[in-house]
C-alpha cells in the first residue's frame, strides 16, 4: 500500500479575472521512502498541488474542488483542519524555494527550530534545545551550540537552507515536499544542499516529493518523475524511462531545453510561445499549440494519463489510440 | 547597541541648542517687550522691572546668561520625591531645577512663580492625560487592526476599518465638544469640563486617544498584511502552527513595527493635541498653560516650555529608535 | 500588419509624431484615471469635494444674507425654511457664514499646500540629484527638523508676529514640505540610475535642465498622491489654531473658528457646532478618501489587496 495516494486532485484560483485551474485532476501514488520528482514550469500547478494537500494555498481565492489524498487512512483534502495541522510539520514537512524568506527574520533561529517539537511532541524547552543543536550538526553546521541562537539574516543563504531542512526533519516525517530546494542557490552549493537531502532521507527513511522545473536536477536525485503541465500531469514514470523513453513531446522539449545536453556553439533550445492562460478551459491537450507534433485531433480530443507499460504512462494521444491513424494521427 | 544610544544621544546636543537659540531670538525679535501690554504701568516702574529682569542687557548677555542657566550640572533623582509639608508626605515633585540644575528664569506674568515649578506643577496633569490616551490608542487600535487584517476583505476587516477612517476624519476639536455634548450634557454621565474627579479624564482621554486608535488600526492592518503575506508565515503555518501562534509568534513584532515608529510623531501629534484637549474641557495642563503664556507674552515662560517640549518629543524619539532596534534584528548590524 | 512586412519598413515611412502628443498620450495617466473611476468610493468622494468647492465659492453669490450682517432681531435662531441652518448669537446666516468660512479653509489648505509642495519637491530633488556628501547633509537636516515640535513653532510664529493670513501660509507651508521633500528624493534616487536620466547626462544637459525636465515630471505621480492627501493635513492644522484662537485673523472667519464658536456655545445652541462640524469633516473625509484612491490608481502595485 502506498504512503500517499493522490486521487484526481483539483485546485483552482476563483479570481477577479475568471477561474484559474492550477491543478487538474492530477493522480500518483508516493510508495515509502521513494524519492519523486515533480517537473514543470513555472505556473505548471506543480507547488499547488503539494500546498493543497497540506491545505497551504490561501482559501479564498484558492479552493480544491475535487479529489482526495490518502495518507495512512486519513483524506488530508477533506479531513478536519486540527488533524491536518497535526499532520503538517509533524509527519510531512516541507522545505521551500527561497530560503533567504523563508525563516522568520524577526525570530532566533533556535526559537523557529524547536517549535515543531513543541507543537508536536511533548517534550520540554531545554530537550528540544538539544535535539535542534544535533539536528543543525546532523546537516552540516559547525558550531550549532552557539549558532543555534543567532538571527537568520547571520546565516548565509546554503546555510538558511541547511536550517530548514534541519527543522523540516527535526520531527523525523514520513514524507518531506522539497519545493525546488536548491534554485535560489548559487550553483556550488546546490550540489551540497541536494547531496544533503538526499543523506538525510537514507538515514531517516523518509520519502521525498521534489519540486524543480530543472529535469538535469531530477535525473541523478529522484526514483520517479511526474511531469506537469497546465495543471495535469502529462507524463509520468520511472526516471530512466522518463529520459530515454519519453513519449510525451513536452517532456521531450523539456529535455532538450537543458542547455548542458545542447551542442556547443549552437543558438540554445526553448520552447516557442508561452505557457497557456489557465483561466481557459482546454478541450483538447493543453500544450497542442507549442506542440512540434500536434495534429488537429489533439485540439478538442481531452486527454487522460494513460499507462503504456507498468513503469511509464503518458496522456500524449500519439500513443492512445489503438490506430493513430484511426483519427488522423 | 551602547554605542548606538551614545551616539543618538550626542545628537540630542546641538538640535536642543539649534531650538534654544532659535526660539531665543524669535521670542526677542518680537515687537513690543513683555511689560509693554500692561497698562498703567509708570515708566520708571517698566524700566525697573526691565531693570530686574535683565532686560536692558545687550541681547548676546542676555542670550549668554540664558543658555549658562539652561546647562544641566548636576543630576538628583531623589529630588523627585520631596516632603509635602501640607500633605504631609512624600509628593511627586518634578522640578528641573532641583533634579537637573535647569534653570529656565522666573516667570514674567505669574508673579513669583518660577518656570520651572510652573511645569511641574502642570506637566503631571498633560502627562496622566497623555498616558491614558497612549493606552486607549494602542489596546484599541492594535487588536482592531489585527482583526481587520485576518479578516481581511470580510465584514471585520470592513466595519472597523471604516470606524477608522471616521475617527481620521473627525479632528480632536470636533470629537471633544461633540463627546462633551453628548456624555456631560445630554447623557449627564460626567462632568462637561475640569479636572476635579477622577471621571473627568474620561472624556478628554477618549478623545484624544480615539484619533490616534484610528490611526494606530489602519498601521497595524497595514503591517500585519504586509508580514502575513511573508514566506516564512507559510513556513510556519508548514510547521503546522496553530493560527493563533501564527499571528501573535510569528506575525506580530513584524507587524507592529509601523506603529512603533509612528509612536514619534504621535507622541508630538498629542502634545498639540492637548492645547486643544485642555482648552476644551479646561484642563490645568502643560499645554494650556503654555497657549495662555503665549497670549499673555510671558517670554520665559514660552521659552522654557518649548526647550522641555522639544527635549521631550526628542527623547521620546530616542526611546522609539531603540525599541525599533529591539525589535528589528536586522537594524542592529547596520 | 504581417512580420515580414514591418522588417521592411524605413524610419522615413513612420509617422511623424510631435513631442506633445506624446507626452499627452502617456497612457499612464489615461490608465490612472480608469482606475479611479472604478474605485467607487474614491471617485463618490471625488465628486463630494468638487461639489463642496462650488458650493463655498459659488453659494455666497446665491445666498441672500451676506458674511458680516448681523440681525440681532434674528439671533440664534434654530435651522428654519429662512435660516437653513440657523443663525448665531448675532444673528448672521449660518450657512452662509459656512460657505465664506470654507473658501478660508480650503484656500489656507490648497495654498499653504502649494507653498509647501514648491519647497519639498525643490529641497527633494536637488537633494535627490546632487546626492553624495549633500544629499546626506540635506537629509540630516530633514532628520533633525522632524524631532522639532513643528506646531508649536506655528503657534510661536503666529503670537509672536501677530496673526495674519500671509505669516500662517508659510508657518503651515513650512512645516509640511518635510515629507514631500523625503519622499520626492526617494524617487529621485530610484529614477537617476534609470537610462533616461543618463542619456540627458550623456548628451551634455545642464543640471538644472535635467531635474526641470527629466526628474520633476516623473516624481508627479507620488506628489500628487501625497498632496491630496496634504490638504486635509493642512486644513486641520488651520482649523487647530483658529480653535485656539490663532488662526486666520478677524473679521474672516474659517470652518475653525466656526467650530470654535460653535463649541463654545454648544450648550445653549448645539446646531451652531453640527453644521460646521459636519462640512470639515466632509470635506477631510472626501479629500482623505480622495488621496487614498489616487495613490492606488496612480502606483497600481500599492493596491490595497
Amino acid at each position: 500500500m502506498p504512503l500517499l495516494e493522490v486521487d484526481n486532485l483539483t485546485a483552482h484560483f476563483h479570481t477577479r479575472n475568471g477561474i484559474v485551474r492550477a491543478v487538474d485532476g492530477v493522480s500518483f501514488n508516493l510508495e515509502q521512502g521513494e524519492t519523486l520528482g515533480i517537473v514543470g514550469e513555472s505556473g505548471s500547478g506543480k507547488s499547488v498541488t503539494c500546498y493543497s494537500m497540506l491545505g497551504l494555498i490561501p482559501q479564498p481565492p484558492g479552493r480544491i474542488e475535487s479529489g482526495t489524498a490518502i495518507f495512512d487512512g486519513t483524506d488530508l483534502l477533506s479531513c478536519q483542519k486540527e488533524a491536518l495541522r497535526k499532520i503538517r510539520g509533524k509527519r510531512i514537512s516541507m522545505i521551500f524555494q527561497d530560503p533567504m524568506t523563508s525563516l522568520n527574520p524577526y525570530l532566533r533561529v533556535s526559537t523557529q527550530l524547536i517549535e515543531p517539537l513543541l507543537i508536536h511532541e511533548k517534550i520540554d524547552k531545554k530537550e528540544a534545545l538539544k535535539r535542534a543543536i544535533s539536528a543543525l550538526e546532523e546537516v552540516g553546521i559547525q558550531d550549532a551550540p552557539k549558532r543555534v541562537h543567532f538571527y537568520p539574516h547571520e546565516f548565509s543563504g546554503g546555510m538558511r537552507q541547511r536550517v530548514m531542512i534541519a527543522m523540516a526533519l527535526i520531527t523525523h516525517p514520513e514524507i518531506l515536499i522539497a519545493d525546488e530546494p536548491s534554485t535560489a542557490l548559487d550553483v556550488t552549493v546546490q550540489a551540497q544542499i541536494l547531496d544533503l537531502i538526499k543523506s538525510r532521507q537514507k538515514d531517516l527513511g523518509t520519502a521525498v516529493i521534489f519540486i524543480t522545473h530543472d529535469l538535469a536536477v531530477v535525473a541523478g536525485f529522484c526514483d520517479r518523475v511526474n511531469v506537469m503541465y497546465a495543471g495535469k500531469i502529462v507524463e509520468s514514470g520511472v526516471t530512466g524511462e522518463i529520459y530515454y523513453r519519453s513519449r510525451h513531446p513536452y517532456t521531450l522539449s523539456l529535455l532538450k531545453s537543458i542547455p548542458s545536453l545542447q551542442k556547443k556553439g549552437t543558438e540554445l533550445y526553448t520552447i516557442p510561445g508561452m505557457p497557456p492562460d489557465l483561466s481557459n478551459e482546454f478541450a483538447g491537450c493543453p500544450f497542442y499549440e507549442r506542440c512540434p507534433v500536434s495534429k488537429d485531433p489533439c485540439a478538442n480530443t481531452p486527454t487522460i494519463l494513460k499507462e503504456l507499460q507498468p513503469d511509464h504512462s503518458t496522456s500524449c494521444l500519439r500513443y492512445q489510440q489503438e490506430d493513430p491513424a484511426a483519427i488522423g494521427m | 547597541m551602547f554605542k548606538f544610544v551614545l551616539y543618538r544621544f550626542l545628537q540630542v546636543i546641538p538640535v536642543l541648542l539649534a531650538i534654544a537659540t532659535m526660539t531665543f531670538f524669535m521670542v526677542h525679535a518680537a515687537p513690543g517687550g513683555p511689560f509693554s501690554q500692561e497698562r498703567n504701568v509708570r515708566p520708571e516702574i517698566l524700566e525697573k522691572m526691565n531693570e530686574h529682569y535683565g532686560l536692558n542687557d545687550p541681547v548676546y548677555v542676555q542670550y549668554w546668561n540664558y543658555l549658562v542657566k539652561l546647562c544641566p550640572n548636576k543630576f538628583n533623582p531623589l529630588k523627585l520625591f520631596v516632603y509635602d509639608e501640607y500633605e504631609g508626605r512624600k509628593v511627586f515633585n518634578f522640578n528641573l531645577k532641583d533634579i537637573f540644575g535647569i534653570d529656565l528664569g522666573p516667570s514674567y506674568k505669574y508673579e513669583g512663580r518660577t518656570v520651572n515649578g510652573l511645569i511641574a506643577e502642570s506637566f503631571p496633569v498633560s502627562m496622566k492625560l497623555g498616558v491614558v490616551a497612549l493606552c486607549i490608542a494602542l489596546f484599541l487600535g492594535i487588536p482592531a487592526g489585527i482583526i481587520a487584517s485576518i479578516g481581511k476583505n470580510t465584514a471585520l476587516d470592513y466595519v472597523p476599518m471604516s470606524v477608522a477612517m471616521v475617527g481620521i476624519c473627525l479632528p480632536t476639536f470636533v470629537m471633544g465638544p461633540t463627546l462633551a455634548l453628548i456624555f456631560g450634557l445630554w447623557l449627564g454621565w460626567v462632568n462637561v469640563s475640569g479636572w476635579f474627579t477622577w471621571s473627568d479624564i474620561i472624556l478628554p482621554s477618549l478623545t484624544l486617544g480615539l484619533y490616534y486608535a484610528a490611526y494606530v488600526a489602519r498601521l497595524t492592518r497595514g503591517g500585519m498584511l504586509e508580514i502575513l503575506s511573508q514566506d516564512f508565515i507559510r513556513t510556519a503555518r508548514a510547521k503546522g502552527l496553530p493560527e493563533t501562534k501564527v499571528v501573535f509568534k510569528h506575525s506580530l513584532k513584524g507587524g507592529l513595527l509601523p506603529v512603533v515608529s509612528f509612536m514619534g510623531p504621535a507622541l508630538a501629534g498629542m502634545i498639540s493635541g492637548s492645547f486643544v484637549i485642555e482648552t476644551i474641557f479646561q484642563i490645568p495642563g502643560l499645554g494650556r498653560h503654555f497657549i495662555n503664556s503665549a497670549f499673555n507674552r510671558d517670554y520665559t515662560m514660552v521659552l522654557g516650555t518649548v526647550l522641555f517640549y522639544a527635549s521631550f518629543i526628542i527623547i521620546m524619539n530616542l526611546l522609539v529608535d531603540i525599541v525599533q532596534v529591539i525589535m528589528n534584528p536586522k537594524l542592529k548590524y547596520e | 500588419m504581417s512580420l515580414e512586412s514591418m522588417k521592411t519598413i524605413s524610419p522615413q515611412d513612420l509617422p511623424v509624431i510631435p513631442i506633445e502628443k506624446i507626452e499627452e498620450g502617456s497612457s499612464l495617466w489615461k490608465d490612472a484615471w480608469h482606475r479611479l473611476c472604478k474605485n467607487h468610493l474614491a471617485f463618490a468622494s471625488l465628486i463630494l469635494f468638487i461639489l463642496m468647492t462650488v458650493f463655498c465659492v459659488v453659494g455666497p453669490l446665491l445666498s441672500p444674507y451676506s458674511n458680516e450682517e448681523q440681525d440681532l432681531a434674528y439671533n440664534a435662531q434654530s435651522p428654519n425654511a429662512e435660516h437653513w441652518l440657523g443663525t448665531d448669537s448675532l444673528g448672521r446666516d449660518q450657512l452662509t457664514r459656512i460657505m465664506y468660512g470654507g473658501r478660508v479653509s480650503l484656500g489656507v489648505g490648497f495654498l499653504a499646500t502649494a507653498v509647501s509642495l514648491i519647497i519639498g519637491v525643490v529641497y527633494g530633488a536637488v537633494s535627490g540629484y546632487l546626492g553624495g556628501k549633500t544629499d546626506a547633509f540635506m537629509m540630516r537636516c530633514v532628520d533633525i527638523l522632524y524631532a522639532l515640535p513643528f506646531t508649536i513653532f506655528v503657534i510661536l510664529l503666529m503670537v509672536i508676529f501677530g496673526r495674519s493670513v500671509v505669516l500662517l501660509f508659510i508657518a503651515i507651508g513650512a512645516v509640511e514640505w518635510l515629507t514631500m521633500a523625503r519622499i520626492v528624493r526617494g524617487q529621485v534616487l530610484s529614477l537617476k540610475k534609470q537610462e533616461f536620466v543618463e542619456a540627458a547626462v550623456s548628451l551634455g544637459y545642464s543640471n538644472s535642465r535635467i531635474v526641470l525636465r527629466h526628474l520633476i515630471p516623473n516624481v508627479l505621480g507620488p506628489v500628487i498622491v501625497y498632496a491630496t492627501l496634504t490638504v486635509p493635513a493642512v486644513m486641520l492644522l488651520e482649523a487647530v489654531l483658529s480653535f485656539l484662537g490663532l488662526g486666520v485673523p478677524p473679521p474672516m472667519s474659517s470652518w475653525g473658528v466656526l467650530i470654535k464658536e460653535g463649541a463654545d456655545s454648544m450648550t445653549v445652541f448645539p446646531w451652531l457646532l453640527i453644521a460646521p462640524a459636519i462640512f470639515f469633516s466632509a470635506t477631510l473625509f472626501s479629500l482623505n478618501f480622495l488621496g487614498d484612491g489616487l495613490r492606488d490608481a496612480l502606483d497600481p502595485r500599492s493596491s490595497k489587496d
